[in-house]
């Protein structure tokens, strides 16, 4: 094989593109779809084409969701002035399975990387700013993986929230982080309910 | 210490390995590629879990492994017992199958399968955990080169016997190089794309202070080596060079500053250099940047030694490592040499023979075993490397 099908060198290409997806892997993945069968790789299209086509972001909370707002942003039982903070939708699944929070969430959408080229305007972070503004927000929940990029995250929301909030004065906003007990450069989404529920109860007010 | 058995599964291109070894001289020749380093690669995995070649972890695992898995056990004899040392390593990427094969197994993982798994004695442990419980010191073509290499060689050499000897040192260091990427990414994205320098705080507040650890420990390791070179370097050199290594660290120390006195200190040298970090896109100040420096008589041997002389003072400096991991740990460490003696003179090549000659375990490759007199060779345990197969001869 001198030269590559140009239907083989697109998939390769697309796959490459991916996160965390080297050229090696890439090739690899493609030789793999390649030799599966025609259903199985139909599915998979399919399946991306779906995702794309039926989901959407709420515009309050950027959780995915089926319709805007999303029913968590619509029930009224919740507290509506308390935030949690959390980098990607699976999050709010996993503290939503502790049954132990009944306020708001706030999805980001990732974690600061400048290495992948992820900023403050990558991530929802004026759109936060913007929701303690204008909402009658009491407490904002920094609940973003205890590994690099997530502590990251967290100081930069802890700065930027802290100024707003002596923009905002005198109206009152804790801002707390989930209590360690997480395992360090772990995902929140992986850590075992009861851990969870536990951080969550035990709070930390980082003071600002 | 030494290993009494290494079994490789899956581990770069050895598919099966057992390989029974002990105290004395193994000697692993074969043409290049065939596997030589692969082995030295795995026995120095073991002593600190990761590769010192690869970027990922998951490149030492054989492309045609059936389960993804490479797989490294050791047992390892140490002056206070016996280690069994297992390592599992993951590699997520599907097969390449061959042509013609259907796919034998659907690629299913369960959601968290781990990139590596460490056991010590059967129980499941941190890679941080497995440091320290075989400690080695490589020599390798790159280490002859250590004065008149670039600072980067010089650098790898402190590390890897300190991340050995302090697991603390090695964590510090991790968490330092990451900072180092996203911060050089960052200062790019400040330049090209205005990115917000507030982003930078964090980041420096975490260099500075991983910096004092890394500084400090470099420090008391290298006031060690200075002290263990000395008289290698008198005795290859005929009693007439004193040898001075001299830590050069990038950041400007005070020497009577206490830990957070240093990061103060160290955060106003870095606040100095922004903009021109801004402008260039790099990391310019920290322990990244540090070197060291090669003295003899007081004269600086890059500058005005021969190569010869640079030659020895590398020869003196890898003894006094060798001698460091021994008082820091209290044993031998495994010592291992990559293919060096085809770079070196008779008489250093003799020099260097006669001081591993008697070192508890040495395991040694080279291109060519005419390197080595009879009577080393006599003595010596001797395998053909071709490809990823030993024949003992
Ligand atoms: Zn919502």
């Amino acid at each position: 094989m001198s030269e590559l099908a140009p239907p083989v060198a697109a998939l390769i290409e697309e796959f490459s593109k991916l996160p965390g997806i080297g050229i090696k892997t890439a090739q690899r993945l493609t030789f793999y779809v390649l030799r599966s069968p025609a259903d199985q790789a139909r599915r998979l299209a399919e399946a991306i084409l779906r995702v794309k086509e039926s989901i959407i972001y709420c515009s309050r909370c950027f959780n995915i969701t089926e319709h805007d707002p999303c029913s968590i942003c619509q029930d009224p039982q919740r507290d509506r002035q308390l935030v949690c903070v959390v980098e990607e939708p699976l999050d709010v699944l996993a503290l939503e399975r502790t049954g132990a929070y009944k306020g708001l969430y706030h999805v980001l959408h990732g974690a600061l990387s400048p290495l992948e080229g992820i900023g403050p305007d990558n991530l929802r972070i004026k759109e936060l700013l913007e929701r303690v503004r204008h909402e009658e927000i009491h407490e904002i929940v920094l609940a973003t993986n205890p590994n690099f990029e997530g502590e990251y995250t967290a100081n930069y929301l802890v700065s930027r929230l802290r100024e707003l909030k002596s923009e905002l004065a005198p109206r009152q906003l804790k801002i707390t982080s989930l209590a360690r007990g997480l395992p360090i450069g772990g995902d929140l989404e992986y850590a075992d309910e009861g851990t969870l529920r536990r951080s969550i109860e035990g709070r930390l007010d980082l003071g600002a | 210490m030494h290993l009494v058995h290494l079994a490789l599964t899956d581990f770069r291109n050895y598919r099966q390995l057992d390989l029974s070894l002990g105290p004395g001289l193994f000697l692993f020749c074969g043409e290049n590629a065939q596997g030589k380093t692969n082995l030295l690669e795995a026995v120095s995995m073991i002593a600190t879990s990761t590769s010192f070649h690869a970027s990922a972890d998951r490149e030492v695992v054989n492309w045609y492994a059936p389960d993804h898995l490479a797989r490294l056990d050791a047992r390892i004899r140490r002056r206070d017992g016996e280690l069994h040392v297992e390592i599992v390593i993951f590699d997520p990427t599907p097969p390449l199958l061959g042509s013609g094969e259907q796919a034998t197994r659907p690629p299913h993982w369960p959601g968290g399968t781990q990139r590596k798994r460490i056991k010590i004695n059967e129980v499941p442990r941190r890679a941080l955990d497995l440091i320290g419980s075989m400690t080695n010191v490589l020599f390798a073509p790159a280490d002859l080169h250590l004065v008149d290499g670039s600072p980067d060689e010089r650098r790898r050499f402190i590390d890897r016997s300190l991340c050995q000897v302090r697991p603390r040192y090695c964590q510090a260091l991790q968490q330092y190089r990451k900072i180092i990427m996203q911060r050089a990414a960052l200062l790019k994205r400040i330049r090209d794309y205005h990115e917000d320098p507030r982003l930078l705080d964090y980041l420096d507040e975490r260099l500075t202070l991983l910096a004092t650890m890394i500084m400090f420990e470099r420090e008391r390791m290298l006031s060690a080596l200075n002290e263990l070179a000395a008289p290698f370097q008198e005795q290859l050199s005929g009693g007439r060079e004193q040898l001075q290594i001299v830590y050069r660290p990038s950041f400007q120390p005070h020497p009577q500053h206490s830990l957070t006195e240093a990061q103060e200190h160290y955060l106003r040298q870095l606040h100095t250099v922004r903009q021109k970090e801004i402008q260039q896109g790099v990391c310019l100040l920290g322990p990244h940047r540090d070197d060291l420096e090669f003295l003899v008589n007081g004269m600086s041997v890059i500058t005005y030694g021969s190569r010869g002389q640079q030659r020895t003072v590398a020869l003196a400096t890898k003894f006094a490592e060798l001698a460091y991991m021994r008082a820091a740990t209290g044993d031998e460490p495994v010592l291992l040499l990559d293919d060096v003696f085809s770079e070196l003179d008779q008489r250093r090549r003799e020099q260097l023979l006669q001081a591993i000659l008697d070192h508890e375990q040495v395991l040694l490759t080279t291109t060519d075993a005419s390197h080595f007199p009879p009577e080393v060779l006599e003595r010596a345990y001797k395998f053909q490397v071709v490809n990823g197969q030993l024949h003992p001869w």
